[in-house]
């Protein structure tokens, strides 16, 4: 079996797929399933080690053009999990036919995208997966449909963009594979090069949600159906991730652009990327905190990490190209595992804005764990996988010298902390509703893919040189050095990170405190609404959950900012504007007036040609 | 190995007694500046044991939990600050690190006080947590500039270095510290930077639920937690110390300042306190790292 | 088969029901059903043929051509009428007013498809023109007598300016005959200004029927007015003629420097009719300017004049053909159904009924360019070909395709959403537009999702559309 098998399997699924859940859909989504279960197993054993490459025609110019090397592998490993996570996960939530063909078509693109080897394939398969998701995202949610032509807009900028790069490649370099133009490419003029590269990167800002293409995360994220959103933000968003990585160090963007002005070891184009990583760190992070919806909430997080993928691929080097992907494996895994643990409540509440629950930790206690260490691993906590990636990123802002671009990573670090908290206190801590008594934890199939994200996040918090090892394998592939790693220790350029040792540490302070707190009186178990209340007395619980607009104060410091979401609608409003004065111009009421425009063009043509 | 665990245990006792020694001289310094008598300095050893062994209420399981994860976490990062030429991990106390683990037990601190129910609480965690954002952001630019200087993040290198280089950091970014220490006064909750806390206003913030026992480790953590920053400020610009007695010499005249200046200080809002040092603390920084970069350069 | 018999059954045909009133639906069908055997039926072979007509020689006589291209386009524009035909007599109201006019219609366009002279054009050209005219007309409000007319003044203009163009050409070449003119133009024997100012005439003249920027004011108002039938023909069958006839002329005697102003112009109307489009509020409007801004879209490619721009524009052409008559004739149905067809009336009707919505999405998908279906390869092709022109025409096609993506998915969302009004009557489609629907659905899908030998086909048309006049014309017509 091959690539080229699985991936014509998993695009025929959709339509078989389709026609048995018309059927019997419970059937249809355990066959779906087990196919993404499949999938993610097969690739990850066997194309760890084997490079292959695969080649079909669809015109006399160009192929599609499949491959294993090790960073199709490590993306599809990280992509194929999370989808056969949520596959599992969306098993008890609403099904319908239309939805199993469409999540077949995002699965049967995602997986074809992630083995490309040429910028048309990829971008082939990523459409097909994008058109398709557009179509599920407006499936479930009445806003949705307002919201989803944001994505269509900016996704057709994106993809457009990287069509007219493909075609500007194959005109100027003669060919779009990924090997082929990043030999060519180096001999070409410095215009060509930017004109690759920036429309390129259009298309990685916009799939992935960079400032300022970053609007649509917002609506689309949190409107889309509860078992998808873990796929959009945490798969879909990283393909983009891919390309990035492609452009920026498979193609040797500093090398070519090192001609052009350099800030601090980092060519203008890479920096002015890594900058717009940076704006939306910050933008990602002040929207997030100002959220009152756990989903928008975590979409403006996605905004804000997908920033940090950004900015660590684009300056690159050694650590913070490790960082950068290190960090595109935590957070597909952290926000599959955010989204999940929301749509796990939504199943059970049937809200996800956060001041409508409270006190849901010992009714879902698995959920609660699961969002708090995948809030964890996001805010860059040890011992989970996402310090590394940050620590990483910082030593290659610390050797280079970046201090606006650390500014930003720090603001996006530091305010997670804020906003990721926010769920925590409004959905698990504080008061319980008295409508929630009832509640139970969620299935057991809901339950297992969570539990399986969690441990993978401890596991590489723990073991952090596991993944690095991995990672320097990508890494070697197109040429850039490795990070230096024992088996718990990671050695960068300003200290080492000893993953066991801190662990360690970590265990015995806790058990320290938890042996004073044992050898101490045994506390008296009162209910929360025994509290403090300056002598008053409670009646009412949910009168008594602190959570919305938990962060007044600080919402207050933007309230006057100019919002960075309006620029699309405004630009639609401009654009009608254009077609009622087009219309008024060429279609107007009378007929002598286009014959006279047409006199008037005959003539105004003669005089020009002639 | 046997040297490193009885290292470690030193380093807890030294951090233990001398902080909470320390915060007692503080409150009789406080004291006497508002012109009152104050307690004597032992009283918080007598606060914390009194209050282990006395009844206290739980909320449930977070609310321990949060409490032991905080403490935890807290005794963690005290073992990666050196104390002069008393340092448990040498090459691994790098200040990423440091920060993080710190973060271990504020989460679980967070955590414990919103699982209270108490609303108190909760708006104490979110003001504690808004602040946070106001004075981790000056500061970590200015370690930036530190680190990109002597290329090293390990908190005893750079006392080593520093040392061994004849001047404080204190002397060469002078701009830096100072932004350093303003952010200091900010992590410590001194006025007036100690609205999260404010108890006049929200009952204690997020300690307005602990009473007995919890309260008690709550008071050990925070002192540890007192440890560490101004352990890590006089470590990154005083350069530690060649000793254990200059490092608690330097110790005591930063906690010495912090406690005076904060004496006759009013309280601000919490977004004014944002505001503050996104303002001259933050400009300062950039400038400071700005002058690191691209002026000083490296260390040779 | 000789090709005269497309042309000659249904005009001998639309004669005789002029006097026998009653059967002339039963004629239509008639003549339909045979056009769209005998259109398949001609495709079965390849290569390019001349049939002269009366047995005198081209260039004395006028002459009928058959290339490879005509083999695509001349099946897709008769089954296409005989679709049309069919959704229009299933109705049970169908009046016997017109069928005339679709039998004449359809001798034209055939006859336009088919001829290789440029008078016997200018002559079908003003059949089809007064059958359009008369079907523009026919809608039940009297707007759509005040857009015919409109329509009428144009065409007329148009035709004349046609006529004037031609016979500059006649002046200078002393032939009428394509092939020959052809031959003349690519051998440098006629004078630059007067293949100028000819070609200036013609491009004008064909750009009414075109739809091409500035001639094309007639447009949204007979396609928004007139009947569901009449639009249905005038929006997919028309178009497959006229803007193929188009290329086919302006390629073969067209000057050079005039087809820099067609690029200019097909890229206005691009850009021209998707803005406008992104701004219409109905559906019916909506799918006129997007037709606007197809031809368009078709033409501009002409003026590049590659064999690659020639074959995306064949492929353009047979796409926006499929994929507007589902769209149009889902828009008809919706429009009797719900007496309405602007976006908030539109809501939930692809949950109430899932097959208009299979269809709907399907072509609105393979129009604005997406992956899987026909449009796409087409729209990668012309974009890979307009590389060969300033790099600011990809750019433009590239925007405009933006706005045509948005507000397609406008329209798909809008028949996704969840529908809060009054009370409807459960939707029942029509077996035979359902049938209808799903093949041509099916076909968009099968050439998006086909391999490149499948699509070999569109290359020799666009192979045919480059060079098979004038190869006919070095063989045929030799040293005259």
């Amino acid at each position: 079996m091959s690539i080229l098998t699985l991936l014509v399997a998993s695009l025929l699924a959709a339509p078989i797929l389709y026609l048995l859940a018309k059927f019997n859909t419970k059937i249809a989504y355990g066959a779906y399933a087990a196919l993404q279960v499949f999938s993610f197993i097969y690739v990850f054993f066997t194309g760890r080690s084997n490079v292959s490459y695969e080649v079909i025609g669809i015109t006399e110019r160009l192929n599609f053009n499949f491959g294993i090397t090790p960073t199709n592998w490590f993306f599809a490993s990280i992509v194929l999990l999370i989808i056969s996570m949520s596959a599992i996960f969306m098993f008890p939530l609403k099904k319908s036919p239309v939805k199993i063909f469409l999540l077949a078509l995002v699965s049967a693109g995602t997986l074809g995208a992630v083995f490309s080897q040429d910028f048309l394939t990829l971008m082939i398969f990523w459409e097909i997966s994008t058109w398709a998701s557009l179509i599920l995202i407006i499936q479930d949610k009445e806003k949705s449909p307002r919201e989803a032509i944001k994505y269509v807009t900016i996704a057709s900028i994106g993809t457009y963009s990287m069509l007219f790069a493909i075609f500007y490649m194959l005109d100027k370099l003669g060919s779009i594979d990924f090997s082929t133009v990043a030999t060519r490419i180096e001999s070409a003029t410095v215009e060509v090069q930017l004109v690759i590269l920036i429309s390129l990167g259009v298309m990685v800002l916009a799939k992935m949600g960079v400032f300022p293409l970053h609007i649509w995360l917002r609506g689309s994220h949190s409107s889309a159906p509860d078992e998808f959103s873990p796929i959009l933000s945490g798969a879909l968003t990283k393909i983009g991730a891919f390309l990035l990585f492609t452009i920026t160090a498979a193609l040797p963007s500093f090398r070519i652009f090192s001609q052009l002005p350099v800030f601090n070891g980092i060519p203008m184009v890479n920096y002015t990327f890594a900058l717009l990583g940076g704006i939306s760190i910050v933008v990602g992070t002040v929207m997030a905190i100002r959220m009152e919806d756990a989903k928008e909430l975590i979409a403006f997080s996605t905004v804000s990490n997908s920033g940090y993928i950004v900015m660590a691929l684009s300056i690159g080097g050694t650590y913070a190209t490790a960082g950068g992907l290190m960090h595109v494996l935590n957070h597909a895994m952290a926000s599959a595992a955010m989204f999940m643990a929301i749509a796990a409540v939504a199943y059970r509440t049937g809200t996800t804005k956060m001041h409508e629950m409270g006190g849901l930790i010992l009714k879902m206690p698995v959920t609660f764990a699961t969002y708090l260490v995948a809030i964890i691993s996001v805010a860059g906590i040890p011992p989970t996988s996402g310090f590394v990636s940050k620590w990483l990123i910082y030593q290659q802002l610390v050797q280079n010298g970046l201090p606006f671009l650390a500014f930003a990573a720090f603001f996006g670090s530091i305010g997670s902390f804020m906003y990721v908290f926010k769920p925590l206190a409004g959905i698990f801590l504080g008061q319980l509703k008295p409508q929630h008594r009832n509640l139970k934890e969620v299935p057991l199939v809901m339950v297992v893919p969570m539990a399986i994200l969690t441990l993978l996040t401890v596991f590489w918090g723990m073991l952090p040189s596991n993944a690095i090892k991995t990672i320097n394998a990508v890494t070697a592939s197109v040429g850039i050095n490795a990070v230096e790693v024992t088996f718990s220790r990671i050695v960068a350029l300003t200290g080492e990170w000893d993953s066991i040792l801190v662990t360690t540490v970590f265990a015995i302070g806790f058990f320290i405190s938890l042996f004073i707190f044992m050898r101490a009186k045994k506390a008296r178990q009162v209910d929360l609404m025994d509290n403090y209340t300056a002598g008053d007395f409670l009646y009412t619980s949910e009168l008594y959950h602190f959570s919305y607009r938990m962060y007044r104060p600080f919402d207050r410091l933007f309230e006057k900012w100019p919002s960075m979401e309006d620029w699309l609608s405004s630009l639609s409003d401009k654009i009608k504007e254009l077609g009622a004065l087009l219309k008024a111009i060429f279609y107007p009421a009378n007929p002598q007036l286009y014959i006279g425009l047409a006199m008037v063009a005959i003539i105004g043509t003669f005089w020009w040609l002639r | 190995m046997i040297i490193t665990i009885l290292s470690a245990i030193a380093l807890l006792i030294l951090a233990f007694a001398y902080t909470v020694t320390l915060e007692g001289i503080a409150r009789k310094i406080e004291a006497r500046i508002h012109r009152r008598c104050g307690p004597p300095f032992w009283q918080n050893f007598i606060d914390i044991f009194k209050s282990l062994t006395k009844h206290s209420i739980s909320h449930g399981f977070i609310f321990d939990f949060g409490v032991l994860m905080a403490l935890g976490g807290t005794i963690a990062t005290v073992l990666f600050i050196p104390a002069g030429n008393l340092v448990v991990f040498p090459g691994l106390d790098n200040v990423f690190v440091i920060i993080y683990l710190l973060a271990i037990g504020l989460l679980g601190m967070a955590m414990s006080a919103v699982g209270s129910g108490n609303p108190n609480a909760s708006i104490g965690i979110g003001r504690a947590l808004t602040q946070m954002l106001g004075y981790e952001l000056p500061f970590m630019i200015v370690l930036l500039g530190v680190f990109f200087h002597f290329r090293t993040s390990s908190l005893s290198e750079l006392a080593v270095l520093q040392n061994s280089g004849g001047t404080y950091n204190v002397l060469i970014m002078p701009i830096g510290a100072v932004v350093g220490f303003v952010s200091l006064m900010g992590m410590l909750g001194k006025k007036p930077f100690d609205t999260f806390i404010a108890p006049a206003e929200i009952a204690s913030g997020p300690l307005v639920e602990y009473s007995g026992k919890y309260l008690g480790l709550l008071m050990t953590q925070h002192a540890f937690g007192t440890f560490i920053e101004i352990g890590l400020f006089v470590n990154l610009f005083l350069g530690g110390g060649k000793t254990i007695w200059e490092f608690l010499l330097k110790f005591f005249l930063v906690y010495f300042l912090a406690v005076i200046i904060s004496s006759i200080m009013p309280r601000f809002r919490v977004e004014q306190a944002v505001k503050f040092y996104w303002k001259w603390p933050l400009i300062l920084s950039f400038i400071q790292v700005v002058i690191v970069v691209f002026i000083m350069g490296r260390r040779v | 088969m000789n090709p005269v018999w497309l042309i000659a059954v249904p005009l001998a045909l639309a004669f005789i029901s002029t006097f026998a009133n009653k059967i002339s639906n039963w004629l239509l069908i008639l003549s339909a059903i045979f056009n769209a055997v005998a259109g398949i039926f001609l495709s079965f072979s390849s290569g390019t043929v001349s049939y002269s007509i009366g047995g005198w020689r081209p260039p004395f006589g006028i002459d009928l051509i058959v290339t490879d291209a005509t083999r695509i386009l001349l099946p897709v524009a008769n089954i296409l009428f005989f679709f049309a035909v069919i959704i229009h007599f299933s109705k049970k109201r169908a009046s016997e007013k017109f069928s005339v006019v679709y039998t004449i219609s359809l001798a034209s366009l055939n006859g336009i498809l088919l001829t290789n002279d440029l008078f016997n054009l200018f002559v079908f050209l003003e059949i089809a023109g007064v059958a359009a005219y008369l079907l523009a007309m026919t809608g039940k409000k009297g707007e759509s007598k005040v857009a015919a007319f409109k329509y009428l003044l144009l065409g007329s203009v148009g035709s004349l300016l046609y006529l004037l163009g031609v016979a500059v050409l006649y002046a200078a070449a002393g032939t009428l005959n394509i092939s020959a003119i052809a031959t003349k133009v690519s051998d440098g024997l006629l004078n630059g200004d007067v293949m100028l100012v000819s070609s200036l005439l013609m491009i004008a003249g064909l750009g009414v029927e075109s739809k091409l920027v500035p001639f094309n004011g007639w447009v949204p108002g007979v396609f928004t007015k007139s009947s569901n039938m009449a639009t249905l023909v005038l929006a997919s069958v028309y178009p497959v003629a006229m803007i193929s006839t188009f290329s086919r002329v302006i390629l073969a005697v067209g000057d050079r420097r005039a087809l820099d102003l067609v690029i200019v112009l097909g890229v206005a109307t691009v850009l021209i009719g998707e803005v406008i489009a992104f701004k219409q509020r109905n559906l019916r409007s909506t799918l006129a300017y997007s037709s606007i801004a197809q031809s368009g879209l078709a033409i501009f490619l002409v003026g590049i004049g590659t064999v690659e721009a020639l074959t995306a524009s064949v492929m353009l052409i047979i796409n926006n053909a499929l994929a507007k008559f589902v769209l149009f004739s889902v828009d008809s149905y919706t429009t009797e159904e719900l007496g309405a067809d602007d976006l908030e009336s539109l809501y939930g009707l692809g949950r109430m009924a899932p097959v208009v919505g299979l269809i709907f999405t399907v072509s609105a998908l393979s129009i604005s360019g997406m992956p899987l279906f026909f449009g796409f390869r087409a729209k990668l092709l012309a974009i890979s070909s307009s590389f060969e022109s300033l790099l600011v025409v990809p750019i433009v096609i590239l925007l405009a395709a933006v706005i045509e993506i948005t507000y397609y998915f406008r329209w798909i969302f809008a028949l996704y959403r969840p529908y809060q009004g009054e009370e409807r009557a459960r939707l029942s489609l029509p077996l035979e537009l359902m049938a209808i629907g799903v093949v041509l659905a099916a076909i968009l899908v099968f050439l998006g999702s086909s391999s490149y030998e499948t699509l070999m086909t569109f290359s020799k048309a666009g192979n045919a559309m480059v060079d098979a006049i004038i190869t006919l014309g070095k063989n045929l017509i030799g040293g005259v």
